[in-house]
């Protein structure tokens, strides 16, 4: 869908630190549910607090943490939040 | 993980009793076996990582007089489907038993994420009651729970809880007696009416189920989460997903997500107010996962820890070990043999009751200190939310031998135990890697085959037993994650599923949730162990004096013995690994071992306690029970010394060199140690312990397997560890002798890599047809 706006990109390629709103998943129904299971779905605001690295990442998401494997992190594209909106969105 | 009052695999709770049923529901570790402890006063093992509760448990509870039975289900994200076999325990409870009232719990410090799953039980119809937990979380965290807002939008009792420290009790009992009385009537929330009216359409092709069963497969094949195997379905779940999209010019499942999720979103803003910036326990938990989760430091710190805690409960345990078995040698053997021959029972009696059942029960008695300590260590790890950064520092690796990362977490629990460790394999989601983590466990060596490690430590390794020992441990699991990689490639072709877990917030485990939990653990170890010990230390004792003679069964001596003459007829099997056929006391003690790898030194004990029965009856007549226990005692204070002095050498090592603390600390007599000096040589002893580390763990792991699944990979897996076993031991033991007979030698292990190969030609062959069967399925069948 908006995978070709100038700001969507993987969850992959944030750095650490950098906040993002959830746009889409690749990899199907499947892997879209269990990402909605832990509450990462279309349009919620994440934080990286560990990682990007060969392992995958930490996100935060509400007041969870959770861990994503390489093979996840690829296939969830978001879009950049600027900084200011980092504490009020993904806290 | 402990073991009590669960039914096995997710069958019905009939309340026998006619009892109304409370049943506790939410995501994983949202604190649900907690409150079951609270409510029930059981002492259910409670971890601080998802998945600790993996089968459903009942209990009951009473309030104001009335009493009720509390279901504890395993933690569940959603009613549609996903997670591991565990979360479908929940499920299919809840969609289909009768429950009087769901207590719906969750975390206060997540709660937007919990509150989906309270739209999805406000969906099934079932009168609820909200448990919001975990408040003082929320709390550190700047939000303020506001109990009443959130109660009146819902139209729900919701009571406020901080169930670790035992707070909202009970609040919480109250509204459950009034919500019993009078099922709260809630606002259950709404799809758009173009979604109603699909799942209605799609609910009427399916077959005849409870309302809610079928509402939520309607949901399922809508959202195209599963597939029907009927086609009549699939056409109307097809007709009804481009109405849908006609009518709104959205996909069905983006529309059920939003409506979720935008409910949840709007109704934990009304029940948080934020209060303040998050505190002190947000940064910690930045730092302490900075440092664990580290790329090149995460794993090299999850070793340290395991190594610590092996190493502090050995050290540790070893300042009480003298005394758990002298005394337990005092009171259950002579104490036991004096009183029995005070009241006049025949010798022959009291040798089998106090040498044979007392003896075992001094054994089982001796390995508390060490068990019991290593059991409250992996306690309080779990506790402190540690465990699920470790799966997630060791995915990287598991990954490349084919297992997902959480597959470590069962690993570390098989070191106490394979039994629970099996049970706790179910965490893993997709089938594939639990199957493949099932199969690994019964490698990891647990407690139980330690006794029988440092027995022959004792004797033949005594200047590097501790080396022998850790090898030992090494060899095993690098046999378990061979068998997953060689598994994965052959017979269960596949990859791992991309690793996802939430890592819970850290938390300073409390002291008595810690040993509540380790005293469970060891209760059920000391008991089962126990049980069989007591059973087979009578079998032991009958079966070495009798035998077949010319008259028929007779009363012989060992050597003829029916254990004797059974033990040599198998013997040759092992002739290939070093066991003579004139050792056939080590052949019955691996037989017995198979039942449980406890009893591999009782056996030998038996057997030479046996052949020595008459020593020990002088020990009855005077037992001097009072002075051994004053000498047990003393032994307390000298051997915190040794440990205090001696943390440079932390396993005790020295003690091995020393014959006489090392032949108490293996709870082996000293004629069993003489026995084994006689049967085995250095070599031969080491390809025994090489068996027995491989082998058939024990009667209760082999339970669990076929629990988990079923026969024909149980069968494998038994034939499997015992096949490996031999192997191993052949190809160490002939290579050790190539010498002496080289073509002997050369003939052994060619065969042993050949049955290897056709071994993994099969797997292959095996996992093939799997494949084609499972190819076309690549969603979930509704049946």
């Amino acid at each position: 869908m908006m995978q070709n706006a100038a700001n969507v990109l993987s969850l992959a390629q944030l750095t650490h630190g950098q906040c993002a709103e959830v746009v889409d998943f690749d990899g199907g129904q499947v892997m879209a549910q269990r990402m909605v299971m832990l509450g990462i779905r279309r349009g919620v605001a994440l934080c990286v607090v560990h990682g990007p690295g060969a392992r995958g990442a930490v996100v935060q998401v509400g007041g969870a943490r959770i861990a994503l494997g390489r093979g996840v992190i690829d296939k969830i594209r978001v879009a950049l939040l600027p900084a200011n909106e980092r504490h009020g969105r993904a806290a | 993980m402990v073991k009590s009052c669960h039914t096995p695999g997710g069958a019905a709770v009939a309340d026998a009793a006619g009892l109304p049923v409370v049943a506790l529901a939410g995501n994983p570790n949202s604190g649900k076996t907690t409150v079951f402890n609270l409510l029930t006063g059981a002492h259910q093992h409670v971890g601080n990582w998802p998945g600790v509760t993996v089968e459903q448990r009942s209990g009951t509870a009473s309030t104001g007089g009335r009493k009720f039975s509390v279901i504890d289900l395993p933690g569940v994200y959603s009613l549609l489907g996903g997670g591991g076999a565990d979360q479908g325990v929940a499920r299919n409870f809840l969609l289909d038993e009768r429950v009087d009232l769901i207590v719906d719990i969750v975390d206060a410090s997540n709660l937007e994420r919990h509150l989906a799953l309270t739209f999805e039980l406000l969906e099934t119809g079932k009168p609820l009651l909200l448990a919001l937990n975990m408040v003082d979380e929320a709390q550190a965290l700047g939000l303020e729970p506001q109990v009443q807002a959130l109660a009146e939008h819902l139209g729900v009792p919701v009571v406020a809880l901080v169930a670790r420290k035992g707070k909202g009790r009970q609040a919480l009992l109250a509204a459950i007696a009034q919500a019993l009385q009078q099922p709260p009537r809630a606002q259950v929330p709404a799809y758009p009416d173009a979604v109603e009216q699909a799942i209605a359409a799609v609910g009427a092709t399916l077959e005849a189920a409870p309302t809610a069963k079928r509402r939520f497969d309607a949901l399922r094949l809508l959202e195209g989460l599963a597939a029907s195997p009927r086609p009549q379905v699939q056409a109307a779940v097809h007709a009804a997903q481009s109405q849908v999209l006609a009518q709104t010019g959205e996909d069905v499942a983006d529309l059920v997500a939003a409506a979720r999720f935008g409910w949840a979103h709007q109704l934990a803003a009304i029940a948080l107010q934020r209060t303040g910036r998050m505190g002190l326990r947000h940064r910690v938990t930045d730092v302490l996962d900075r440092l664990v989760l580290n790329e090149w430091l995460g794993m090299p710190i999850f070793l340290l820890v395991l190594y610590l805690v092996f190493i502090v409960s050995f050290s540790a345990g070893k300042v009480f070990i003298d005394f758990f078995d002298q005394a337990s040698s005092a009171l259950f053997i002579a104490g036991l043999g004096h009183l029995l021959l005070q009241a006049g029972l025949p010798d022959w009696l009291v040798s089998m009751a106090a040498g044979g059942v007392g003896g075992g029960v001094n054994l089982v008695v001796s390995f508390i200190p060490p068990i019991g300590l290593t059991f409250l260590f992996l306690a309080f790890l779990d506790d402190s939310g540690y465990m699920a950064r470790a799966a997630y520092a060791m995915d990287r690796f598991m990954r490349r031998l084919g297992l997902p990362g959480n597959a470590l977490v069962p690993m570390v629990i098989g070191f106490g135990c394979n039994v629970p460790a099996i049970m706790g394999s179910r965490i893993i989601e997709d089938p594939r890697g639990r199957l493949l983590t099932v199969l690994m466990q019964p490698f990891m060596s647990c407690s139980a085959r330690l006794t029988i490690y440092m027995a022959f430590a004792v004797v033949f390794f005594r200047d590097n037993g501790g080396q022998v020992v850790f090898l030992l441990y090494v060899l095993g699991i690098a046999v378990a994650l061979l068998t997953a990689w060689m598994l994965g490639r052959t017979a269960v072709p596949g990859e791992p599923m991309p690793f996802v877990m939430e890592l819970p917030p850290y938390r300073l485990p409390s002291a008595r949730s810690v040993a509540l939990q380790a005293w469970q653990r060891l209760k059920v170890f000391v008991l089962r162990v126990g049980k069989v010990i007591v059973a087979i230390g009578v079998v032991l004792f009958v079966l070495p004096g009798i035998g077949w003679t010319s008259d028929g069964l007779r009363a012989t001596p060992i050597d003829q013995s029916l254990l004797a003459q059974g033990s040599k007829a198998i013997a040759p099997v092992f002739a290939p690994m070093g066991i003579r056929r004139d050792e056939w006391p080590a052949v019955s003690a691996l037989l017995a071992g198979a039942a449980a790898k406890e009893i591999v030194i009782g056996t030998l004990n038996g057997i030479y306690q046996r052949q020595n029965a008459a020593d020990l009856m002088a020990t009855y007549r005077h037992p001097d029970v009072g002075d051994k226990l004053l000498q047990a005692v003393q032994t307390i204070p000298d051997n915190a010394r040794a440990f205090l002095g001696g943390l440079a050498d932390p396993l005790h090592l020295h003690e091995l060199q020393d014959s006489q603390a090392a032949t108490q600390a293996s709870g082996a007599t000293h004629e069993t140690l003489a026995g084994l000096a006689r049967m085995f040589t250095p070599l031969s002893a080491f390809a025994y312990l090489v068996f027995v580390l491989l082998y058939v763990p024990c009667a209760s792991t082999m339970g669990a397997l076929r629990r988990e699944v079923g026969w024909g990979w149980m069968t494998f897996s038994v034939l499997y560890g015992v096949g490996t076993a031999w192997a191993a031991a052949t190809v160490i033991y002939q290579v050790g002798t190539f010498a002496i007979h080289p073509q002997g030698s050369v003939a052994w292990i060619a065969a042993c890599i050949a049955a290897f190969a056709l071994l993994v030609v099969a797997l292959r062959q095996y996992g093939r047809r799997a494949e084609q069967r499972t190819a076309a399925a690549g969603l979930e069948s509704l049946v």
